[in-house]
């Protein structure tokens, strides 16, 4: 049935038969039967299953029977051949457009199954296979001419065994596998071997005695292995939010708990189930912390997105841990906000490290202070040696005056007094600018004048400057505005700069150091150290922290980054300009008093 | 002790050192001036006045140490003595080497830094006295004959007359009258003297 004979064969045939027939017709005159014969011609278009040779045989037909009434129209009454040929030709149109009728349906069907996407698989009782179509061998890989009359297992395996019939009942009758839609899932096997997901629907139906199967059958493995990936994906973000070592949050719009993570739960030892529902602000904050914390909650919801909010929560046993959120709103598939989903990593230790490290810079803060004083120790060391050699030149000499000629002494010995009171004072002074140094308690904002202060750093430095033959100018803006610093570390700041400096001017020709000062803009001055020095090849300050142990410059590197800190945290700015070659320039900047700070105390 | 013309330079960049050192110094009759850079006192420095110096080791400009290495390289010879706010052994070594009379450590006492001016002052004398006298036996010597000349390189050798007749192929007699015109132009009292004066004037 399935075989197309081709065209030009049957007409072939067509036209022997055709020829035979009409010299049949011819040779005798039998009547109606011959022409009856032509129908022989229509049996042969309807096994073609061609609808056109069929039309083409009828047509045939009919003219042969017409030429055979003409040419033996005399040997018969006009009117038996009349209706003798009448009725030929009335019967093989009837039997052609029957034929027809019956081939089209066929043909509709047959086309149905072979463009239909399922493929459809008949069996009879003895469960062999009887039709096999288009799609089927897309779903199995067989050709047809190798499933025909084979046993339905080779296909389905779950078919087999002696009971096959009753197999196929029973997935009828049955619903072991079915899927919602009342079809059945089973594994079919391809040419390949390879095993395929297909959902299947019987129908029993009745081709003569016996009772044959219909199967339509849906290759269900694209459908199927979606179904594996989503389910594997959701285990893996079941498992994600299980073992995540951060915590997974959902809220509602209202700030209730949806769901946590067991991270929460180990952390705050509530159980999920406990809280589930509860506010979450009342139940894991501070008290002091819900108010602004919901605040943020709130913007969330409404759309203004927050990130890296830090904020503790409580344990069960009343624990603080200090916690940064990261939180994502959550819509259904309207569109429509659901809840808020969050992000929170404990860093609690990071918290502790950043207060140790705070710890540890004051502690190197102070020993790089000894280390700086110890630099610049040899050079104090001389200075004050100075007035205390002239004081006691001076006293000396006095007594020696009233050893000899008491009118002698008379005159010079006050002048000489004075003298001496005025080298004490210079002494006394040195050391007091090294107790000041020295005396490192709490950090204390004060109003300061800069400009005084960078003249004592100058003074205290100006001696050891000397000695390595730097002129050290000062350019000092007048009338600046107080600052607010803690003097003390100022002063660090610029005596590490400074003593850079002076290192820098070594081995240069031109040895000078410039101090300016001036005002800065947003509330701010600036001091600026220039120095004539080969200036700097590359940004020390950005390579502060690689030159702490590897570079002997006697602690340029740990000075530098002591100096950032302490700028830092009087809010302004340390930098650094100038070209290699033309000498080095560090600036910083440090917050002057406007009149305005001082209005509310 | 001194000669009216010697005065004591100190030289130091602290100007209240250099005012209580002079008042000091002046305490005990000491001419005193003083500079504050080794350049200043360089441009105003005539050798020919006798003086001594009193040098501040660590000053800008030219160090203490630097000027003494100048005074030498002209050879110029004038005694010094450093004061240092220093304790450093190297330097002290350096200074000694460069031939200071003496390195104090301020503050100092009176009596320490007016002995080593004193000693200064008396190297000083003793230096201007030797020149002179070196001056004197070259011109003397200038004075010789020729022959007394060759008996007086023997001489001042060691050698006795009769190797000297011997070497100058004449006899022991009349070596000895050349000696003594030697001895007499030269104003030695005896052979050591000659040998002495020969060896500082370098002509030995």
């Amino acid at each position: 049935m399935n075989k197309r004979i081709p065209l030009p064969l049957l007409v072939f045939f067509g036209l022997v038969i055709a020829m035979m027939i009409l010299w049949f017709d011819l040779s005798d005159s039998y009547g109606i039967v011959e022409g009856v014969a032509y129908i022989a011609l229509i049996l042969l278009g309807l096994v073609s299953g061609r609808i056109r040779f069929v039309y083409i045989m009828a047509v045939l037909g009919t003219v042969l029977s017409v030429i055979g009434y003409l040419i033996t129209v005399e040997s018969n009454p006009w009117w038996a051949l009349v209706i003798n040929r009448g009725l030929t030709v009335l019967a093989i149109w009837i039997t052609a457009i029957l034929g027809i009728n019956f081939l089209r349906r066929e043909i509709n069907l047959r086309t149905l199954i072979d463009t239909t996407v399922d493929g459809i698989v008949t069996v009879d009782t003895r469960c062999r296979i009887r039709t096999y179509n288009r799609a089927a061998r897309q779903i199995f890989g067989y050709h047809p001419g190798e499933v025909m009359n084979r046993d339905i297992s080779m296909l389905l395996p779950g078919v087999h065994g002696e009971d096959q019939k009753a197999s196929i009942r029973r997935f009828l009758k049955q619903g072991e596998n079915r899927s919602a839609a009342g079809e059945l899932e089973v594994d079919g096997l391809g040419k390949d071997g390879s095993v395929l997901a297909l959902e299947l629907s019987v129908a029993e139906y009745e081709d003569g005695d016996d009772v044959h199967y219909l199967l339509m059958i849906r290759d269900i493995s694209e459908r199927k292995q979606a179904e594996e990936n989503f389910r594997k994906e959701h285990q893996f973000n079941v498992q994600l939010v299980k073992t995540a070592p951060v915590i997974i949050l959902t809220l509602d719009t209202e700030g209730r708990i949806i769901h946590f993570n067991r991270y929460l739960e180990e952390l705050s030892q509530y159980r999920l189930e406990e809280v589930q529902g509860k506010d979450w602000f009342d139940t894991f904050l501070p008290k002091e912390e819900q108010g602004i914390t919901k605040q943020i909650f709130d913007n969330s919801i409404s759309g203004i997105r927050t990130r890296g909010n830090t904020n503790s929560i409580l344990s069960k046993s009343g624990k603080k841990y200090f916690i940064e959120w990261f939180d994502n709103e959550l819509f259904d598939s309207d569109g429509e906000l659901i809840g808020i989903l969050v992000i929170g990593m404990d860093i609690s230790a990071r918290k502790d490290a950043e207060k140790r490290i705070r710890d540890l810079q004051n502690e190197l803060l102070m020993a790089s202070r000894m280390s700086v004083i110890g630099e610049l120790g040899t050079a104090l060391a001389h200075e004050l040696n100075q007035p205390l050699t002239a004081l006691v030149n001076y006293v000396q000499a006095c007594k020696r005056m009233f050893d000899e000629d008491g009118q002698h002494a008379g005159n010079s010995i006050p002048g000489i007094m004075d003298k001496i009171i005025n080298e004490a004072d210079r002494a006394a002074t040195i050391i007091t600018h090294l107790r000041n140094y020295f005396e490192y308690g709490s950090i204390e904002i004060n109003r300061e004048d800069i400009n005084a202060i960078i003249l004592d750093a100058r003074e205290l430095i100006v001696t050891d400057a000397g000695v390595r033959r730097v002129n050290i100018k000062c350019h000092l803006e007048k009338g600046l505005p107080d600052v607010l610093i803690d003097r003390i570390e100022i002063q660090q700041v610029l005596f590490n700069l400074l003593n850079n400096s002076l290192q820098a001017l070594e081995h240069q020709v031109r040895r000078q150091i410039v101090i300016s000062t001036r005002n800065a803009a947003g509330g701010f001055v600036e001091i600026e150290i220039q120095d004539s020095g080969p200036g700097v090849e590359s940004d020390l300050l950005s390579q502060r922290y690689k030159h702490v142990f590897t570079d002997k410059k006697q602690g340029l590197g740990v000075g530098l980054s002591i100096c950032q800190s302490i700028i830092d945290a009087h809010g302004g700015r340390l930098w650094q300009s100038g070209t290699p070659g033309g000498g080095a320039t560090f600036h910083f900047t440090i917050p002057a008093v406007e009149e305005a700070d001082l209005a509310g105390g | 002790m001194q000669a009216d013309d010697t005065v004591v330079i100190i030289v130091d960049d602290d100007a209240a050192v250099r005012d209580s050192l002079a008042v000091l110094l002046s305490t005990a009759g000491l001419d005193v001036e003083a500079y504050a850079s080794g350049e200043e006192f360089l441009d105003d420095w005539n050798p020919a006045k006798a003086s001594c110096l009193v040098l501040d080791i660590r000053m800008p400009g030219i160090s203490g140490l630097e000027l003494l290495e100048r005074l030498n390289a002209s050879r110029a010879r004038v005694p010094v003595v450093f004061i240092t706010g220093h304790g450093d052994v190297k330097i002290a070594v350096k200074a000694m080497k460069l031939g200071a009379v003496d390195f104090i450590e301020k503050p100092f006492k009176f009596e320490t830094i007016i002995e080593s001016i004193r000693n200064a002052l008396r190297r000083e004398e003793q230096d201007r006295g030797r020149v002179v006298q070196v001056a004197s036996h070259l011109e003397r010597l200038a004075l010789l004959t020729e022959r007394e000349r060759q008996i007086y390189d023997f001489m001042v050798q060691g050698d006795p007359n009769k190797v000297i007749a011997a070497k100058l192929e004449i006899s022991p007699r009349t070596v000895e009258i050349h000696r003594a015109h030697v001895m007499e132009k030269l104003q030695a009292k005896n052979l050591s003297q000659l040998v002495k004066m020969a060896i500082l004037a370098e002509v030995r």
